[in-house]
């Protein structure tokens, strides 16, 4: 699904990503934890093609193709998600609209038939209660207003309704109470499959409580410095990231 | 005597016998005060952004074929409401509804009912400012309009809509009086399109007696040569209510004054306004809100998004009185530019004379947003999608202005057509 090699990248001026490897297939889970400034939203950022995040080197395919051919809208609707770790607001853009456009901008890539309000309504409100949740978030300007555990729900139900192949969620548990947090995690796992591969992105361990991960890698200054098994969370989470000489006390 | 006045002086003459009531001293007369005040220059403050060379070219022009356009007409007719179409200026009665019937509701097109309360108004309106020059032109030339007179205590429900269009090269001068008796209701929609190379120069006036209301709407979705300049001249009483609202999207200038004078308590005077311009448009909103007595609430609201090389102009001036204690007054313009060669003027003016007031005002100038923009395309929308889709939330909620939502989803539907058209919002 994805094949990352000797990723190197900047922001600006600045190297962060320093020689990356990294191989997810379908199916799988991976979590990428780090301290802070090891790279992590870095990462995301750069797989789904934000400006301002320049690939210096190396090379990553995204289901055989050169992810870096496509453009950051290819890459989505070729089924990348990238589940913000700050949900950005849209004034004005209703939340209902803008995820049915998304939706059948998808779907029309797929060659599938872009859905009406009534059809599209069905789908959601389908997807709404897998996820245990309630539409309210949608009639409203998207993430208007939401508070920071609302806009992570959000990210959830974009994520259900696009059903995308590879997810990279960056902190997608940062600033969620347990009840949140159980309910994303939820959501999370519902998307586990066979074709499906997810990549989680997060400082601390409590996610993988809920989130069982195939596999564990330490992020640190740019490069993948250990991996493992989720026995390698619960290390991390016990020691910290001193060990591989981070010096933060967060 | 102005130097440009012996050209105007020339079209005047050749211009009055095809204009209903056309040798009667009250045009000379409005002829004459325009002569006096000359052309407004971009000298003055008011009229700086807005060129008037449009009009020292032809000012007469051919009357187009009305059956022509019957089709434009019905693309433009708001479902259910009343219709007069104007075509080059001159109400046309085969395209427009029936006017009797409708109770509490007299309405009739201005050439046919210059009466002499309908003269006084007309030649008595706009001072002795060379800015109010173009008033006085209007009432020299002007060849048709509407008089709308709603009864007291009656609410109109459909809404009367007024479409000029077909205006042919030269100048179009509309005149609308609407009386709202005291407690009456109603909503008058104005929609101009079609208008490409000429100069439209609508002039309305506005009562609005105690306890009544008036929506008043204005399209100004002409085409891309033309000029329109509308000046809207309303007088409150107790206890009225106003709400105006103006698109301005089409034409090379689109050009929006309100003159408010609130004359009884507790009345309130809303205007709102998007103006969306591209290639060299100009969107030049003028409005003043003069507060004369006390306990008077006005609220403004106006957006513009310009791409290309256009700008947008508001000067928004609020004035309170001595005597208009515990004004509540508040003001607001936001801008959004699309490109870096478009400009936002900005320039709110309060002149207070009260000492227990609110009156606030803000104006912004910014540009999309690029973590709002790749929000978008990483859940796959293209750019120009998502460009249009912030577009839109940034005007969203200035059409919450309008009440009815039949006519509000009417004007969403014009502005996002004329956002989804050719050329634009791609200059960055």
């Amino acid at each position: 699904m994805l094949e990352i090699q000797n990723l190197h990248a900047t922001v600006g001026d600045k190297p962060i990503l320093k020689g990356i490897n990294l191989s997810v297939k379908g199916g799988e889970v991976h979590a990428i934890m780090g301290p802070n400034g090891a790279g992590k939203s870095t990462l995301g950022n750069v797989l789904a093609g934000r400006e301002g995040y320049n690939v210096t080197d190396g090379s990553v395919s995204y289901q055989g193709k050169d992810l870096f051919e496509l453009e950051a809208d290819e890459r989505a609707r070729d089924g990348l998600f990238l589940g913000f770790q700050y949900p950005v607001e849209l004034p004005g853009v209703n939340g209902m609209t803008f995820l049915r456009m998304a939706t059948n901008a998808v779907r029309e890539h797929r060659g599938e038939e872009a859905l009406d309000g009534m059809d599209f309504l069905k789908l959601l409100k389908g997807k709404i209660a897998d996820l245990d949740m309630d539409d309210a978030l949608l009639k409203r300007s998207v993430n208007v207003g939401f508070s920071g555990g609302e806009k992570k729900r959000n990210e959830i139900i974009q994520m259900a309704v696009l059903d995308p192949h590879l997810m990279i969620l960056d902190e997608t548990d940062s600033g969620l109470d347990i009840d949140a947090l159980k309910l994303v995690s939820a959501g999370i796992n519902l998307m586990r499959g066979p074709e499906k591969a997810i990549v989680l992105v997060t400082h601390y361990q409590r996610l993988l409580d809920y989130v069982k991960p195939d596999f564990v890698h330490v992020l640190r200054d740019g490069q993948i410095v250990d991996s493992g098994g989720p026995e390698l969370a619960q290390k991390l989470e016990k020691e910290g990231y001193a060990a591989y000489g981070a010096d933060e006390a967060a | 005597m102005n130097a440009e006045t012996p050209l105007f002086a020339e079209q005047f003459e050749a211009a009055r016998p095809a204009l209903p009531d056309g040798n009667a001293s009250w045009r000379q007369l409005a002829f004459d005060r325009f002569a006096a005040l000359g052309l407004p220059s971009q000298q003055r403050e008011a009229w700086r952004y807005t060129s008037l060379a449009a009009l020292r070219g032809e000012l007469t022009g051919q009357a187009l074929d009305s059956a022509a356009l019957a089709e434009t007409v019905a693309a433009q007719k708001i479902d259910g409401a009343l219709h007069l179409v104007f075509v080059a200026g001159q109400f046309v009665p085969e395209l427009s509804s029936a006017l009797e019937g409708i109770d509490g509701l007299s309405i009739g097109n201005l050439a046919d009912s210059l009466d002499d309360t309908t003269v006084d108004q007309i030649v008595l309106a706009g001072g002795e400012n060379p800015d109010e020059a173009l008033v006085a032109l209007n009432g020299a030339l002007v060849s048709d309009g509407v008089v709308v007179e709603v009864a007291e205590g009656a609410s109109i429900t459909q809404p009367i809509q007024l479409i000029y269009l077909g205006n042919p090269t030269g100048l179009v001068n509309i005149r609308n009086i609407v009386r709202m008796q005291p407690g009456s209701r109603a909503t008058l929609v104005e929609t101009a399109l079609d208008a490409n190379a000429a100069v439209l120069n609508v002039v309305n006036q506005v009562t609005v007696a105690a306890e009544a209301r008036l929506d008043h709407l204005r399209v100004m979705d002409d085409g891309a040569g033309a000029n329109h300049i509308a000046q809207t001249r309303l007088t409150l009483a107790e206890k009225s209510h106003y709400e105006g609202f103006a698109l301005l999207a089409g034409g090379a200038i689109a050009r929006y004054e309100v003159q408010a004078v609130i004359e009884g308590e507790q009345a309130h005077c809303g205007l709102a306004g998007i103006g969306l311009g591209t290639g060299k448009d100009v969107r030049d909103v003028i409005t003043h809100v003069d507060h004369a007595v006390p306990n008077c609430t006005s609220d403004q609201t106006f957006k513009n998004v310009m791409d290309d090389h256009a700008s947008s102009v508001f000067q928004g001036k609020v004035t309170v009185r001595q005597d208009a204690q515990h004004t509540d007054a508040i003001q607001s313009n936001q801008n959004m530019l699309l490109a870096r060669t478009a400009t936002a003027n900005a320039k709110p003016e309060l002149v207070i004379f009260a000492d227990d007031v609110k009156c606030a005002h803000g104006a912004t100038v910014g540009e999309l947003d690029a973590d709002q923009l790749f929000y978008l395309q990483a859940r796959g929308l293209n750019e120009q999608t998502a460009r249009q889709l912030l577009i839109e939330g940034f005007i969203a909620d200035v059409f919450e202005a309008i009440g009815d939502e039949a006519l509000r989803n009417h004007l969403r539907g014009l502005a996002s057509t004329w956002l989804h058209g050719d050329g634009w919002g791609d200059h960055a």
